[in-house]
């Protein structure tokens, strides 16, 4: 994976920008068109989005099942883009363990990680190595949903 | 969804998938913003802001910040999203999880700074 700047803050679509000054990383929330800034970002949150989508069709025992699941951690002050990126990684291997623990081993293998979401904000109260997990699934358009939240760790 | 005069208090950001390439949006784009401005007007609302970017596989994501009397419900959000024209499959989901798990809607409710797989289902929905 690579990161490609500037990153875009998920929730505004405002431009999230760093550089170094003197050693340290500073990063900025700036107005993608007026180029205005907007305020210094003290810490960012990273969210992984992870899809289970086994259709009816695909499913030979009849036991379809839709899962939304996404992980997610908070880096604080002056983290470096490497940071980034390492934080990344770690959140879809645990996205894979969490599936496979929440539902059976088999299921990560038939899961997407579709993307991943930049926050300029502390979205949740969970600090690296501290993650926030939640997930929604049903089995069938018409069944109730169900859905679980939690903190775990990397 | 009720025509509604509001007056102004508060801003929600709205978040539009838009499935069509890039450099074909780019020649529509401010045609876009005025037709959304004309729709949000028309249901009573007021276009704040508006931020459009080429999405990470060559698409289009916009925000859409609006002013509202009072926080929409999620209800009230996927609505609004499928009729600023975000991408259908995506609004189909999103009023799936409005109807089945509204309080975590906003949390699925998203566009992707970075897209990881390029989705080979086939299933639209660049979000």
């Amino acid at each position: 994976m690579s990161l490609s700047f500037p990153l875009i803050d998920a929730s505004t679509g405002y431009e999230i920008i760093a550089f170094t000054r003197r050693g340290r990383w500073y990063w900025y929330l700036r107005h993608p068109r007026t180029k205005r800034f907007i305020r210094r970002i003290r810490e960012l949150t990273i969210k992984t989005t992870v899809t289970v989508d086994y259709k009816e069709e695909m499913a030979k025992k009849r036991n379809p099942l839709y899962v939304d699941m996404t992980v997610a951690t908070v880096l604080k002050d002056s983290f470096e883009p490497r940071e980034l990126l390492d934080a990344e990684t770690t959140l879809i291997d645990v996205a894979h363990r969490e599936l496979a623990t929440n539902f059976s081993s088999g299921v990560p293998t038939i899961s997407e990680v579709v993307g991943i979401e930049y926050f300029s904000y502390a979205k949740y109260h969970e600090y690296l190595p501290e993650v926030h997990v939640e997930i929604i699934w049903w089995h069938r358009e018409g069944e109730h949903a169900s859905e679980t939240e939690y903190t775990t760790r990397a | 969804m009720q025509v509604r005069q509001n007056t102004p208090q508060e801003l929600e950001v709205l978040k539009i998938d838009i499935d069509i390439p890039w450099d074909i949006f780019k020649r529509l784009k401010y045609t876009w913003v005025a037709t959304r401005r004309a729709i949000l007007s028309t249901l009573g609302y007021e276009l704040a802001d508006w931020i459009i970017h080429r999405s990470q596989n060559g698409k289009v994501h916009a925000w859409i910040t609006v002013e509202v009397r009072k926080p929409l419900s999620v209800w009230e959000k996927a609505e609004l999203q499928f009729l600023l024209g975000d991408d259908h499959n995506r609004s189909k989901l999103n009023f799936l999880r409005a109807e089945k798990t509204p309080e975590k809607f906003d949390s699925f409710n998203i566009l992707f700074s970075k897209k990881v797989v390029r989705s080979e289902k086939g299933k639209g929905g660049d979000n």
